[in-house]
């Protein structure tokens, strides 16, 4: 994947699965991390960002694109409200993809520290795990049947917040 | 650098990935992060977090919002350890909302430690439903500096003294349900001491609360709702808040005296109150773009409207007429209230039927509004459309010159009225009839 505009500069990411995506400085500056890393001048020519993998790293590329593009809420206060709308609708977009890339997303925003992302990924997460029960919760997260509480420990939990259960 | 611990973490994942295995990759995920996943759900779905796994049981403690419950059948001090659990595990973290509900007699040392607590952290919110009769303790709030909403529910006490002088230097809201007051001038000291308090909510429930003259007196003041549902000794309302906005008012217990300094900032106001009372109160309504009147003004209007000067409302474009227990809108009142409207471009009338009186003369001058003005006639909650009701409609849809629309939700009018109605001569060439 590369861009069409050839006068910025460029920066070259390298995923787990050793793909290479060439994007502007720009939208990498999305992310605060590799932001930090460029201003400390210890990013190379090629940045290896060896615990995501391409699938996951195209999706951070197309909202780092995305956002990078968009009018940044503290550049001036009477940003385009079409401009606001146009985000809003291109995230909710975004976030419509199953849950395991979700959490891939979510764990690489997290590394990258790109806050919008984390933010957006956090509340897919709640929108799909709201009113249901933990059953299903455990199911949907894929959390670890070998990390489950007690029946006692879970008895007392219940019991503490019996009205949360109601 | 971060880099690197990253690369170590991916190869874990990528060898687990290759057996096909796909791991919990959320509970490998710092905690704030999910915590911040948790503080965007319900409290009860917060709650219920506690029993996902080992991972996920204390996060719930690190929360902003906090949400407790004693039962009625506690069963030792199972609900209070674990708010003192709870408590001690976050430390100092900052809380930006406690809501406490007990349904029986809590430990109030305990309470009272747990308030000395959170005070300490921040609090932005508090919520406590407490049933027993217990003394607020006002000395704890005097200094926060952070609290902005407060809501107490139950039998607290509220005595505030003439020297309190400041509480709550943030406090914008305040809900005071079924509390009893120490004496009248507890409930006016309260606020006016808090001096940035804009949203003021009294609901009298239950016993009766020793207040004898309720009385507010508050610049920054801008919403007030009083609900006063049953007959206390309660005699006067006194409401002196110049900038009040919006004000609910729902009196069933005759106040005698209502008195109120001009407010011509409002904008919105709903209405249920006997009698003459409205007489008192009309004219500080008479700045309201939205106005809600329901059954008991109704009634008031009815009976008194000979009587009763009612103001002008010119800048009034919203009227919703409720009237769930007196079910009778006679004609006359209702077009007497248009008349002090001229501006008035949309009217609902909810619940009960509209009846048109025989003794009303069809020749009248029909209101300004309804022939130059009215947009929307919206009529719902109703059943059987009865005849003197649709000789009413009929009424505004022939007067009324600009009308875009009439909804009417009348389930059960019977379908020749249906059709009579939809070949009304209309007013307006553009305005169009639903049935919902």
């Amino acid at each position: 994947m590369s861009t069409s505009s050839s006068s910025s500069k460029k920066i070259v990411l390298k995923s787990a699965d050793n793909e290479t995506f060439e994007i502007d400085e720009i939208v990498a500056l999305e992310s605060q991390a590799i932001k930090n890393m460029i201003e400390d001048e210890c990013a190379d020519n090629v940045i290896p960002l060896g615990n995501i993998d391409s699938k996951t790293l195209s999706k951070i590329i197309e909202y780092c694109k995305k956002h990078a593009e968009s009018p940044k809420k503290d550049d001036n206060a009477d940003i385009d409200e079409k401009a606001v709308e146009d985000l809003k609708s291109f995230d909710a977009e975004f976030a419509k993809v199953d849950m395991p890339l979700i959490q891939d997303i979510l764990m690489a925003a997290n590394f990258l520290n790109i806050d919008n992302l984390i933010g957006l990924m956090c509340r897919t997460i709640a929108d799909r795990i709201k009113g249901k029960t933990p059953e299903e919760i455990r199911k949907i997260l894929n959390i670890n049947k070998n990390d489950l509480l007690s029946p006692e420990q879970e008895a007392k939990a219940r019991e503490e917040n019996s009205w949360a259960f109601d | 650098m971060n880099l690197r611990s990253g690369k170590m973490l991916m190869h874990k994942k990528l060898s687990a990935k290759s057996n096909e295995i796909h791991q919990d990759i959320i509970s490998e995920l710092p905690d704030e992060m999910l915590t911040q996943i948790l503080s965007m759900l319900p409290d009860a779905d917060a709650n219920r977090s506690r029993i996902l796994s080992n991972r996920w049981k204390n996060l719930y403690a690190f929360l902003p919002n906090l949400h407790f419950f004693i039962p009625a059948t506690e069963q030792g001090n199972r609900s209070h350890d674990f708010i003192d659990q709870t408590l001690s595990l976050r430390g100092n973290k900052p809380i930006q909302r406690f809501i406490l509900e007990c349904h029986n007699d809590c430990d109030y040392n305990r309470l009272s430690n747990w308030l000395s607590n959170i005070i300490q952290c921040k609090l932005e919110q508090l919520v406590l439903i407490v049933p027993a009769v217990i003394r607020f303790n006002w000395e704890l709030f005097k200094t926060c500096d952070t609290l902005v909403e407060l809501k107490l529910s139950g039998r607290f006490i509220i005595d505030v003294p003439e020297d309190a002088d400041l509480l709550f230097p943030c406090l914008k809201k305040v809900e005071l349900v079924s509390i009893i007051y120490s004496s009248d001038e507890s409930l006016t000291n309260l606020i006016s001491y808090c001096r940035v308090l804009q949203e003021l909510i009294v609901e009298r429930i239950g016993e009766p609360d020793n207040l004898d003259m309720f009385k507010v007196s508050s610049r920054s003041l801008k919403r007030l709702s009083i609900g006063f549902p049953h007959a206390y000794r309660h005699r006067n309302t006194v409401i002196d808040a110049p900038n009040l906005e919006y004000l609910f008012i729902f009196d069933e217990n005759l106040s005698r005296v209502y008195s109120y300094t001009e407010t011509l900032s409002l904008v919105e106001a709903s209405i249920s109150i006997q009698l003459i009372r409205l007489n008192r109160i009309a004219t500080c309504l008479s700045s309201v773009k939205i106005l809600t009147l329901t059954c008991l003004s109704i009634q008031a209007l009815r009976n008194v409207h000979p009587r009763l000067n009612l103001p002008m409302f010119p800048n009034l474009v919203k009227l919703v007429v409720d009237h769930a227990d007196d079910p009778r809108a006679p004609s006359e009142v209702i077009l007497y209230l248009l008349n002090h409207m001229p501006n008035l471009e949309h009217i609902t009338f909810s619940n009960g039927y509209l009846s048109f009186d025989s003794s009303w003369k069809l020749s009248v001058e029909p209101p300004f509004c309804l022939c130059f003005k009215i947009k929307g006639i919206v009529i719902i909650h109703r059943g059987i459309m009865a005849q003197a009701e649709y000789k009413f409609i009929r009424y505004l849809l022939k007067k009324s010159n600009i009308l875009e629309t009439l909804t009417i939700n009348a389930c059960i009018i019977d379908p020749k009225r249906r059709e009579r109605l939809l070949n009304v001569h209309r007013g307006s060439n553009s305005c169009q009839i639903e049935f919902i």
